[in-house]
């Protein structure tokens, strides 16, 4: 017979993040709620978290890693900073992170992570990873719970992907947000474990990070 | 009484001899210009049947940079990899390039690891007894950094290093201005290494190499015999 593992390592505690980039903006939206299995454990836990380089990391999964990883990574980037005399630009950042996480192969961080930021030209610009540290620059992300929901909306507006009218539609930062906030709004219609709000951070060069939180359904 | 512990006068005798060391080593000169920055060396064939192309005292760091260096040659071989080391690591990490004085910086921290206390965990037993002149282009445009065998590193405009570095600094001095031209700076090195040298300067016994925005070049001999023949 079988036996069934007493204790597991990790936790699948759910959130949806979004990225997208832009010219010379990036728009980055998480929703609020953390479940484990049916329960919810917070109505306001933002899966955004802001790095000391202006860069803004994106990460769900099990979230003791989520808080690890971003620990690890804040204290780097301090010792870049302090080695090489000047902030790490977000480009070095990725890369160090897929490093770092392959790092951890064979006992890895169980977390879906995106960072975001402007790169050395002040264009937008967004990288996503794997659980080993897998990294791909996209033109936008969407990683967590309701990802199978989102995706594929994503990939019909920006890209217009699969639709009648293929090819990309540019938007401002303020038409960018407005479609998250509707998309966001559309899945947790369907999706339990999607609700309670989504927080939306426009990052630009002039104005830095400016929030906006909308609420969502709560049940 | 150890090796690095310090004197009565507050002096480092270890670090102070391997200074020493480099005034009796071969002149390198370095100057740095906005278009980019020059490194020559003389190379000091001892004898004929020596071959030229085997005496190297400028290399390659990374594609943006390179090292000049004076002093005990073999000890630089350490050094310089150490800095090749630190460079590609930088670059896996963080798919950039690493600036010339963080490169610069991470050689300096070997400096002063030596130990003659068997219980220490110190890696060497005595200090470098080379001095580098470190040649780069990254972001912040061109740098020339001089490292010595205390660790200390300063970037300069101009610096020579060796034998003959206080009669070359001297004329460094009097003919640097910030808006040379590299090829300017090349012809300028030539003629002071000639000033200096006390072989007559040919393009074999002589070593020239430039770092600009397109990165790390070792001169050819003959690019350095067009050199001469226009001085």
């Amino acid at each position: 017979m079988v036996k069934q593992h007493g204790w597991y390592p990790y936790e699948f505690q759910s959130g949806t993040t979004v990225a997208v980039a832009g010219d010379d903006y990036v728009v980055v939206a998480s929703d609020t709620r953390l479940t484990e299995n049916y329960s919810i454990q917070s109505r306001t836990h933002s899966n955004v978290y802001k790095m000391h380089n202006n860069s803004l990391l994106l990460s769900t999964g099990f979230l003791g890693d989520v808080l690890t990883l971003k620990k690890t990574l804040d204290g780097r980037i301090k010792t870049y900073e302090y080695t090489h005399n000047k902030p790490i630009s977000t480009p070095a950042l990725a890369q160090m992170i897929s490093i770092m996480m392959y790092g951890r192969r064979f006992f890895p961080y169980y977390t879906n992570t995106i960072i975001t930021g402007l790169d050395t030209d002040g264009k937008g610009c967004v990288y996503g990873f794997d659980p080993v540290g897998s990294m791909t620059q996209q033109l936008y992300a969407c990683e967590g719970s309701a990802m199978p929901l989102i995706l594929p909306i994503l990939d019909a507006n920006i890209l217009g992907k699969n639709t009648s009218k293929p090819g990309q539609v540019k938007r401002t930062k303020e038409e960018t947000v407005k479609m998250i906030k509707d998309i966001y709004m559309a899945a947790c219609e369907r999706s339990v474990e999607l609700g309670d709000a989504v927080v939306v951070h426009t990052l630009t060069k002039e104005k830095g990070i400016e929030t906006d939180v909308h609420p969502l359904r709560k049940d | 009484r150890g090796v690095n512990t310090f004197s009565p006068e507050g002096r480092l005798f270890q670090v102070e001899y391997a200074i020493e060391a480099i005034k009796f080593g071969t002149t390198a000169i370095g100057i740095m210009t906005p278009e980019g920055v020059v490194l020559a060396t003389e190379k000091r064939i001892t004898s004929v049947l020596i071959e030229p192309r085997s005496i190297e005292k400028i290399v390659e760091v990374d594609a943006h940079c390179g090292c000049a260096m004076s002093g005990l040659i073999a000890d630089a071989k350490t050094l310089i990899d150490k800095a090749r080391v630190e460079a590609q690591n930088h670059w896996f990490t963080h798919n950039e390039r690493m600036t010339i004085e963080s490169i610069t910086q991470s050689v300096s921290n070997m400096a002063l690891a030596f130990s003659d206390d068997s219980d220490e965990v110190a890696p060497i037993s005595r200090p470098f007894g080379v001095a580098l002149l470190f040649a780069g282009w990254d972001e912040n445009g061109p740098h020339l950094f001089h490292l010595d065998p205390s660790g200390t590193y300063t970037e300069y405009d101009a610096k020579a290093i060796g034998s003959g570095s206080e009669g070359a600094d001297q004329t460094l001095q009097d003919v640097y201005h910030k808006s040379m031209k590299l090829s300017e700076a090349c012809k300028h090195v030539l003629t002071i290494l000639k000033q200096v040298m006390e072989e007559k300067l040919n393009a074999t016994n002589v070593e020239m190499a430039t770092v600009d925005a397109k990165g790390y070049r070792l001169f050819k001999k003959e690019e350095i015999d067009d050199i001469i023949k226009n001085m």
